[in-house]
């Protein structure tokens, strides 16, 4: 654990002090976790085709750039910092997609070019599809959480996701999917037990 | 032993059972559960238990947005709410430095509120506390002590007033008063409430307002909720988590972050553009409210918070009494004053709303105005986005009837627009199809045409027909019949009216044909003989009878033939014949090869005078080279008249077609050489006035 940490303590304070190397591997760390945060806001009844991947890239590049404006040091800083600029990029992809999405629907180009400045609007549009158990999802154990979901398979992790990140239906899910509710219970159950085995290694390489 | 795939399955079936319950709001008793299928419990326990680790991991389950708390102390706010690591219904009371946590009686905002004794002084508040300190973010923390200390500044008996601010292992929190009661919210559930309670209630919020206004506070989340009422009956103000000193830098919630709830969100807010938090985002909030307890319903609520955003934005408030016939019309009519979207038209303060609802209680007449009907209608027709734009409001929400009333006028310059281009730019195409007035098969006219008419096929790719005609005059009528597009003239022969010239193509010469030992070598000697005019119709005869009419001849006293001139070959009866034609008719070359027959001169002084009679005539000469040698013409060549023959369409016929046709015979044919047409530069000369304007641009173009 303590060499863990104290490499990490490490990267951090050359990461604040401007080192983008440090940020680099940093960076890869928050990469999952980051990658759900905005699943979250893409997933939406909006229906966006928009790889949370490249938005997640576009925010990491968007940090090397501008670490010289980061001003924080604990890490907790460093993530919120990134999430801000994660959350403006979703908001931009949001308000292009759906703008763009309605205007050719609807063609009412002053409703559209005005409601497009508004990040008000982007916002709630964002927030608009919490469903009522979601889990916010902050701190450390969240991270490390993230990180371990990433080791699954595609399907168990947007289950597992879907399920018990954005608290959403075994009906909802199996609709998600197009399969039944037994079937999205197998994937389920496979990715609590691949989830298990992650968090027992990594529990175990930390302590 | 069960086979292990089925088994799998069985255990899938199992989780799903469990989760379909969960779903449908059962509170699943695990252990019954487990305890029911005994068999697959180790397995299903393990899967539960990383379920629950997940949601340790994940955090807490992010709260609703505190507009319809479940306990009568509510917070408010999309701000992720956590929930705090005491559980006070299964651990019971605990205490939490000097206070004794009663029990949990709202939640939302950035915290969660108990019902709290305070053991040293032994009484009860309530305590609003943060999250566990790991969960929160520093912004949060920071946010919650603003709301602390901006509340904390007020003391008034609107407001509920905050004691002691501080932090318990870690724990951030707050102490206030503890109002035993009910909130305005819940109120509104219990049914329509007297006009005089409703204005008592708005008054003491506008007042309270006016004080944390007066303080420099402005509280920028107003709603029914976060109105607590006492056992008295007396309002109080909560939850300033959303709180801004009015003169604070942007600080806090500079980040353009959604605050506030949409059904009280002041428009200039809700449009997300930059804007100074006013106390008018408060009147409005207050106006909100008196809405909604005139109607027992937000002025805007729509399915989704986006939905509402943009009614609020964009959609004037239904009157109050068209949804609840009982509410009182001067409530109303402050209650709209309050919404209206600009802020300078809303009460100036919250104690002018405060004063106009003292009014109301006392009886005198209030000072704001019902909405006029023409207003009404201005405030209709402003949503109607072409007007939008118009009246420069950046923002519309348009219904059907607004988008079908935006179409009717849309719809008036394209009306005009259509009539226009009907009138002016559709004629300016190719017609579908090009029928040429020729002549006699064989003429002139008929092999220039049918040459054109190959060419322009070619050109436009649209049928083009050749049409046999008796000549000039037929071709004209057939022009203004609208039966050909265009046609060969003699203008000599035709009138121009209703008709426009293309080009002038060539001369023709009038030919004077005798046959010889007849005793006819002058034009005057034709009197009493056997001559052919031509075709009725054609302008050779009308050309012919113009000769004939200078000589003086009696038309009566001529054996007239209407045989083409050719018929001078085989009838020995025919004596003579006034042709008029070009240099290359193959008919007339063969007729003049024939010794038989003589060319009669129309001597200058003749032609200069037919010419001032008619100007299509013009003096002229056939020369030698142009004839058959036995003519024995002489070096001055034998004189007569001529008259150019037009390419002609009628009055009204498209640019397109004119230019066509020119380009076709000037420029993509050699139609001119071969039939020793005018060349582009002398029908350029050749000016007059029946030339179609774009054949006058075309020649200008040309020569230029």
């Amino acid at each position: 654990m303590n060499s863990s940490v104290a490499n990490e303590d490490d990267l951090l304070a050359k990461a604040c002090r401007g080192d983008g190397e440090a940020l680099g591997h940093l960076l890869q760390k928050y990469r999952p976790y980051l990658r759900i945060m905005a699943q979250r806001r893409l997933d939406s009844r909006l229906k966006i085709r928009v790889d949370p991947s490249d938005v997640v890239q576009t925010t990491f590049l968007e940090a090397h750039r501008d670490l010289a404006s980061f001003r924080g040091k604990a890490e907790g800083e460093l993530v919120a910092w990134l999430r801000r600029i994660l959350d403006n990029n979703l908001a931009q992809t949001i308000q292009r997609h759906v703008f763009a999405k309605k205007r050719s629907i609807r063609r009412e180009r002053s409703l559209d070019d005005a409601v497009g400045t508004s990040h008000v609007l982007a916002d709630f549009l964002a927030a608009d599809q919490s469903s009522p158990s979601r889990r916010v999802m902050r701190g450390e154990a969240a991270i490390r959480l993230a990180q371990s979901m990433d080791q699954l398979p595609t399907d168990q992790h947007e289950a597992v996701r879907l399920r018990y990140l954005e608290g959403r239906s075994l009906r909802e899910i199996a609709e998600h999917f197009d399969r039944t509710e037994v079937a999205v219970a197998g994937l389920l159950k496979r990715g609590l037990r691949g989830l298990r085995k992650q968090l027992d290694t990594n529990g175990s390489r930390d302590h | 032993m069960i086979d292990e795939t089925a088994r799998e399955e069985r255990l899938d079936q199992l989780l799903a059972e469990y989760l379909r319950r969960c779903d449908a709001g059962e509170n699943v008793d695990r252990a019954s559960f487990l305890e029911e299928y005994a068999e697959f419990a180790d397995d299903l326990e393990q899967l539960l238990d990383t379920a629950d680790l997940i949601d340790r991991m994940a955090g807490p389950v992010i709260g609703c947005d505190g507009e319809y708390p479940t306990q009568s102390f509510p917070g408010s706010g999309p701000t992720p709410v956590g929930q705090t690591d005491f559980n006070v219904e299964s651990r019971g009371n605990r205490t939490f430095g000097e206070y004794e946590l009663l029990e949990e009686i709202g939640r939302g905002g950035m915290g969660v509120v108990f019902k709290a004794r305070q053991m040293k002084l032994d009484r009860i508040v309530a305590v609003k506390m943060i999250l566990s300190g790991r969960l929160a973010s520093e912004d949060d923390v920071r946010r919650f002590y603003a709301e602390a200390r901006t509340a904390g500044n007020l003391h008034h008996p609107g407001i509920v007033g905050i004691h002691q601010v501080g932090e318990v292992d870690g724990q951030h929190y707050y102490s206030m008063d503890y109002v035993e009661g009910t909130t305005l919210r819940k109120l509104l559930g219990d049914g329509p409430l007297p006009p005089e309670r409703i204005a008592r209630y708005v008054k003491a919020i506008a007042q309270s307002m006016q004080y944390a206004h007066e303080h420099g506070v402005l509280h920028r989340d107003l709603k029914p909720s976060n109105v607590l009422i006492d056992a008295d009956d007396r309002p109080h103000i909560t939850d300033f988590g959303l709180a801004k000193h009015i003169d604070a830098d942007a600080g806090l919630t500079a980040s353009g972050s959604a605050v506030g709830t949409p059904s009280y969100m002041p428009p200039e807010r809700a449009s997300g553009k930059p804007f100074r938090c006013s106390p008018a985002g408060d009147v409005y909030a207050i106006g909100a409210i008196l809405y909604e307890l005139l109607v027992g319903k937000p002025a805007f609520r729509a399915e989704t918070a986006v939905d509402t955003l943009l009614q609020v934005m964009h959609e004037e408030p239904k009157p109050p009494s068209t949804l609840n016939p009982d509410a009182d019309d001067d409530l109303a009519t402050i209650c709209l004053k309050c919404l209206q979207k600009r802020p300078r038209r809303r009460y100036p303060s919250a104690r002018d709303l405060a004063e106009e609802l003292d009014r109301f209680q006392r009886d005198e007449p209030i000072r704001a105005k019902p909405i006029g009907k023409l207003a009404q209608s201005w405030y209709w027709m402003r949503r109607v986005p072409l007007v939008a734009a118009l009246a420069d409001r950046q923002l519309t929400r348009p219904t059907l009837w607004h988008r079908r009333v935006q179409r009717l006028l849309l719809a008036i310059p394209l009306l005009i627009a259509m009539a226009l281009v009907v009138w002016k730019v559709w004629p300016e195409t190719l017609p579908s199809q090009i029928r040429i007035a020729s002549g006699m098969g064989g003429g002139m006219y008929y092999r220039v045409a049918e040459h054109l008419g190959t060419e322009l096929h070619d050109d436009v790719g649209r049928p083009v027909t050749v049409l046999r005609t008796s000549g000039s005059l037929e071709n004209r009528r057939l022009l203004i019949d609208g039966k050909a597009e265009v046609g060969l003239l003699q203008s000599g022969s035709t009138p121009m009216d209703e008709l426009a010239v293309v080009a002038p193509l060539y001369y023709e010469v009038v030919y004077v044909v005798a046959r010889g030992g007849q005793g006819i070598d002058e034009v005057a000697d034709l009197r009493g003989k056997a001559v052919s005019l031509g075709p009725n119709d054609s302008g050779m005869r009308r050309s012919a009878l113009r000769i004939i009419e200078h000589y003086e001849i009696d038309l009566q006293s001529l054996t007239e033939s209407t045989a083409p001139f050719t018929s001078l070959l085989t009838d020995k009866t025919m004596q003579a014949a006034i042709v008029t034609t070009g240099l290359q008719n193959d008919d007339l070359k063969a007729l003049l090869r024939d010794e038989r027959f003589t060319l009669l001169p129309i001597h200058d002084r003749d032609a200069e005078a037919l010419s001032r009679k008619n100007h299509c005539f013009k003096p002229t000469h056939i020369y030698a080279t142009d004839v058959p040698r036995h003519l024995a013409v002489g070096e001055e060549g034998i004189p007569s008249v001529m008259t150019p023959a037009f390419l002609a369409v009628r009055i009204d016929a498209t640019g397109p077609l004119v230019r066509t046709l020119l380009e076709t015979l000037y420029l993509r044919s050699d139609m001119v050489a071969r039939y020793r047409l005018m060349s582009i530069e002398q029908a350029a000369e050749w000016q007059d006035r029946a030339l179609h304007p774009a054949a006058r641009k075309f020649f200008l173009t040309a020569i230029q």
